[in-house]
């Protein structure tokens, strides 16, 4: 697909922003977008995307915040929205589909933001990352924008549980494998695990961390047995939980206090030869994975 | 023409007459223009019911009958014969539905009456321009063609053979069977399938009245009931099936191995092969796409050692004309993909395996020769068995596939019998045993110690030593529990065949929104079809285990015997009708006539109506540019349209205006 030239809005919400906990996956996404050609343009003074936790107190109050964001979208004319958080992703799938399919919402909805009720609004999109960098840039133009290989280096994708539930329009709900493709393309080696869909704890790390700790235990474990040399992230929750129950777990684990967890934008910035600082990897992991890395092309 | 009109209220019990004043709707029959008597009667499809109107017509000279009762489906006929036996042209007749559409749909006695009489009235004014028609009389040939060889093919094949008929069973496969051919024993008195099966499938073979058409696909169907021409093109075996006499030396030399289809990939055939040892005919064929000559123009050993020089390198498919007289479809069932369900790793884990490939283990003639040995080598000890997967699911298909609970209850007492230390759980969410004999095989499995749970398997994942973690809740308990397992079965759901819509378009028949060939009535017509000449029976029509498919393939043939015993089929004139002096040939009816009947006839350049195609839709008449004059609908006319609707929206009870002129 042609894809040069190709506008988006975007929409980091508050853990991809530049003081988020997430930012390093904001800014290695809009770097690896940018090798690629593409531009996105922020959305102009966005706010909270409306929040599956508010959403359980306040429905109406969720869904007036996530409408904001898609009317701004709409008013610069660039109906499709890159979202790199996958709960941000859920919250503002969940708000445009209701106002599409439930006309009290709508009408609710409609109310402040007309723009919402107009034609236009039928060309919505929320997109995420993965969705976008597999099935509009595509093989062909990721392998070309390759300049070191991963040669054979073994990679586990993380998705956590709701990149693809309930909004599976992309991938496979229970097994998707955008993650892989994507590994395979930079000439990493894939390795799968059962667990890669689970749940990382959430929010229950701050409650009850003994469970997450469990949880997480098992999905470091079913990696280490396929023998994954680094873990790829797509969510700045999992992300951090990982990170943290790492620690926590000390020696309950065998996994190598230097196997790098890093975000998939990151390791794909790496293998384009995107500078450390821009993609906002540390210099020990990015060296780490470099050292294994083959020089295709001059970087 | 001077019309004496004679219409009956039935009361169908109460039925009609607890919501239709009857009484008042006979009081304004009568008044209407052109009806001589009006009458009411507690059961007019009764036999008093009956002879009060062939009383009527005889008496009064009654030039058409209206009868307001029940669906036209439901006693149409009766009352047509009624006017048929007392001297009336049965087209001379017209029915009012004032059960379904009036009576049982509301409870406002004034409306429903209302309601009534406006039927009543148009009925009336419509029958003002009814015309006699006579059926239409056409010869049938005496065979029936049978497609798919399964347990139901073979049945039907029988009973028509037995009974003189000439068939032509065709099977797809090399050798006729069927699924059933694939099973271990049968629930759920456990007779070893193939000891029941082989003798039949014989028995097809030495039939004289019967020619098997193995290796054969349906190429494409002409003609009409009682007289189809049918194209069959038989693939090319590369073995001269005269010379073969299944001696199987071909297959010891053969040196290309091939995993075997009939054994769900669990084992390995030559390129040359037959797929079971009883199959019928037991003619070897080459595999082409696996044949070492084939692929690399090498090889030729089967050819070498054959001791009847069948093989035939330069084998060409040949198309087979037949002419038969009736159909029955048998083609069976496809087992659903449960790779699709990612949750339970079908195809990634290799100890997660599907119900038929069970059956194919515990074969005796089947990969492991019966024992229970998983694709690691290990011998269970511990099996979780999923119910319902792919069925009762709305992911996948929403109905319940009937014959799963039952084999999973079969598997779980042969996997008990053949691996006796094993622990077998179910995990069920609910059990469906109906059959005779069943819930007695239910009870027998859980005395012999196999564990059932209610709930339905959430997910499976690996554990680090390579067992099977089966997550599910206990409905009962509330619970979510996990069972760590050697060995998962799913007793995957069965589908469509996966060419039954492409089937359903060659023999013009429906099927239904699950994709199965569609019954003409699910109750009082099973294995017919709207294509009268086209039966259809076993699991090709849903899901049925071998007692009903049996069944049915004898009522098929019993369907397709009364037909061809009719000598003559009679078929209905209510059809489409063309005025050759004023149709341009502009083919418009033709391009959208859905059962092929309007062709166009070159001599005299106009459209002409197969009439024993033509099933009255009326389509092509609507599609007519140059209007009723040229392309009329017999029983449909403008005029008897005009006039019915003239009654209900205008409420002129005489029709006194007909807008578009009409021959
Ligand atoms: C795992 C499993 C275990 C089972 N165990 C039992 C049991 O113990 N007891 C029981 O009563 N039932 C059992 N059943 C159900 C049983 O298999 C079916 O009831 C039976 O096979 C139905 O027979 P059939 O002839 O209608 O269809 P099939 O057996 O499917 O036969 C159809 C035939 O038509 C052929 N065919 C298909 N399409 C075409 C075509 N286009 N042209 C030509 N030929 C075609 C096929 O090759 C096949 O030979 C089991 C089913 C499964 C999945
Ligand atoms: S027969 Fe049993 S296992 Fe099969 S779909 Fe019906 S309920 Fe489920």
């Amino acid at each position: 697909m042609d894809t040069s030239g190709k506008a988006l809005s975007y929409y980091p919400g508050c853990s991809c922003s530049r003081n988020g906990i997430g930012r390093h996956y904001g800014f290695s996404s809009l770097a690896v977008l940018r090798a690629l050609g593409i531009t996105v343009s922020e959305i102009e003074d966005w706010n909270c995307c409306g929040s599956n936790l508010y959403r359980v107190v306040d429905e109406k109050g969720s869904y007036l915040l996530g409408a904001r964001n898609l009317a701004k979208a709409l008013e610069m004319n660039l109906p499709e929205i890159l979202i790199l958080c996958p709960a941000c992703f859920l919250s503002m799938n969940r708000t445009l589909t209701e106002i599409l399919a439930n006309t009290k919402v709508r009408n609710e909805i409609t109310k402040k933001y007309s723009i919402l009720g107009s034609p236009a609004s039928s060309r919505l999109r929320i997109r995420h990352v993965i969705d976008f960098l597999v099935n509009d840039i595509g093989e062909e133009a990721i392998k070309n924008r390759v300049k070191r290989r991963l040669e054979g280096l073994k990679i586990a994708a993380y998705y956590g549980c709701q990149i693809t539930r309930p909004y599976s329009y992309f991938d496979d709900p229970e097994f998707p494998t955008s993650l892989e493709k994507i590994i395979s393309w930079i000439g990493g080696q894939p390795v799968e695990s059962p667990l890669k869909t689970k749940c990382c704890g959430g929010m229950l790390m701050l409650t009850n961390e003994e469970e997450v700790l469990t949880v997480i235990e098992k999905i470091f474990n079913s990696y280490v047995r396929e023998g994954a040399e680094c873990i790829v992230t797509a969510c700045p929750l999992c992300h951090l939980n990982l990170e943290m129950a790492r620690t926590r777990l000390g020696k309950r684990i065998s996994v190598d206090k230097r196997l790098p967890i890093i975000y998939f934008t990151q390791l794909v910035g790496l293998s384009f030869g995107i500078g450390i600082d821009e993609l906002g990897i540390s210099k020990n992991i990015a060296e780490h994975l470099i050292e294994k890395m083959v020089l295709t092309a001059t970087v | 023409m001077d019309r004496k009109i004679g219409v009956y209220i039935c009361h169908c019990g109460l039925n009609i007459a607890s919501t239709v004043n009857v009484q008042k709707l006979t009081e304004f029959a009568q008044g209407l223009e052109g009806v001589v008597i009006a009458r009411d009667y507690p059961y007019m499809c009764s036999d008093p019911g009956q002879e009060l109107i062939k009383k009527d017509i005889k008496e009064y000279g009654l030039t058409n009958v209206v009868v307001a009762s029940c669906s036209p489906t439901m006693h149409g006929p009766t009352f047509q014969k009624v006017c048929e036996e007392a001297g009336l042209n049965p087209y001379m007749f017209q029915m009012v539905n004032i059960r379904e559409h009036v009576s049982w749909v509301t409870d406002d006695v004034e409306k429903a009456t209302e309601k009534a009489k406006l039927l009543v009235a148009a009925a009336v004014n419509r029958v003002k321009f009814h015309e006699p028609l006579e059926k239409i009389h056409v010869p049938l040939t005496q065979s029936v063609l049978i497609v798919g060889g399964g347990i139901t093919g073979i049945e039907a094949a029988l009973k028509l053979a037995n009974s003189g008929k000439k068939v032509y069973l065709v099977e797809r496969e090399p050798s006729i069977g069927g699924r059933m051919a694939q099973l271990e024993k049968t629930f759920p008195t456990l007779d070893c399938a193939s000891c029941i099966l082989t003798p039949k499938m014989v028995d097809v073979a030495s039939n004289p009245n019967i020619t098997i058409l193995a290796y054969s696909e349906i190429k494409e169907v002409s003609g009409y009931i009682g007289n189809y021409k049918v194209k069959v093109v038989k693939k090319p075996r590369y073995v001269d099936e005269n010379k073969c006499i299944g001696c199987g030396l071909c297959a010891t030399k053969c040196p290309s191995k091939v995993l075997d289809e009939f054994n769900m990939g669990l084992s390995y055939r030559k390129a040359i092969y037959i797929p079971f040892p009883q199959a019928v005919p037991r003619k070897y064929t080459i595999d082409r796409e696996r044949c070492l000559y084939f692929t690399k123009n090498i090889c030729r050993v089967c050819e070498r050692f054959c001791p009847t020089k069948a093989i035939n390198f330069e084998q060409k498919p040949e198309e087979i004309a037949l002419e038969v007289g009736a159909v029955i479809l048998a083609t069976g069932y496809d087992v659903f993909d449960p790779s699709v369900i990612k949750r339970y790793g079908y195809g990634r884990y290799k100890n997660v395996y599907t119900g038929l490939e069970v059956e194919r283990l515990t074969s005796a003639s089947g990969p492991t020769n019966g024992r229970i040995i998983l694709r690691d080598g290990r011998t269970p000890s511990t099996v979780v068995i999923i119910h319902c997967v792919g069925s009762r699911d709305e992911n996948y298909h929403v109905y319940c596939s009937r014959v799963c609970c039952m084999y999973a209850m079969k598997l779980a007492h042969l996997i008990k019998e053949r691996a006796p230390n094993s622990t077998v759980y179910e995990l069920y969410i609910d059990i469906r045993a109906h059959g005779k004999g069943y819930e007695e095989f239910y009870r027998r499995v859980q005395e012999e110690g196999v564990i059932f749970i209610r709930g339905k398997a959430a997910e499976i994942t690996e554990s680090d030593n390579g067992k099977l973690i089966v997550t599910f809740e206990d409905t009962l308990l509330g619970k979510v529990q996990q069972i760590e397992a050697d060995m998962v079965v799913l007793a995957t759901a069965l589908e469509p065949r996966k060419d039954a819509r492409e089937l359903a378009r060659i023999f013009n028949i429906p099927v239904d929104k699950n994709g199965f060939f569609l019954e003409r009535h699910p109750k009082l017509a099973p294995v017919s079809t709207v294509n009268r000449g086209v039966f259809v029976a076993g699991a090709c029509q849903g899901p049925k285990d071998i007692p009903d498919s049996v069944a049915q393939g004898a009522a098929a043939a019993a369907e397709a015997l009364a037909l061809l015993s009719q000598g003559v089929v009679e078929a209905e004139p209510v059809i489409a009708e063309v005025n050759k002096d004023l149709c341009s040939g502009c083919r418009i009816c033709i391009s959208v006539c859905p059962y092929n009947a309007t062709v166009f006839d070159r001599e005299s350049k106009t459209a002409s109506v197969q009439e024993v195609l033509c099933q009255g839709c009326g389509t092509c008449v609507a599609s007519c540019p140059s209007g009723a004059r040229t392309l009329r609908q017999r029983g449909f006319t403008d005029k008897q349209i005009i006039a019915e609707i003239e009654a209900i929206l205008l409420k002129r009870f005489v029709p006194v205006e007909v807008l578009i002129t009409e021959t």
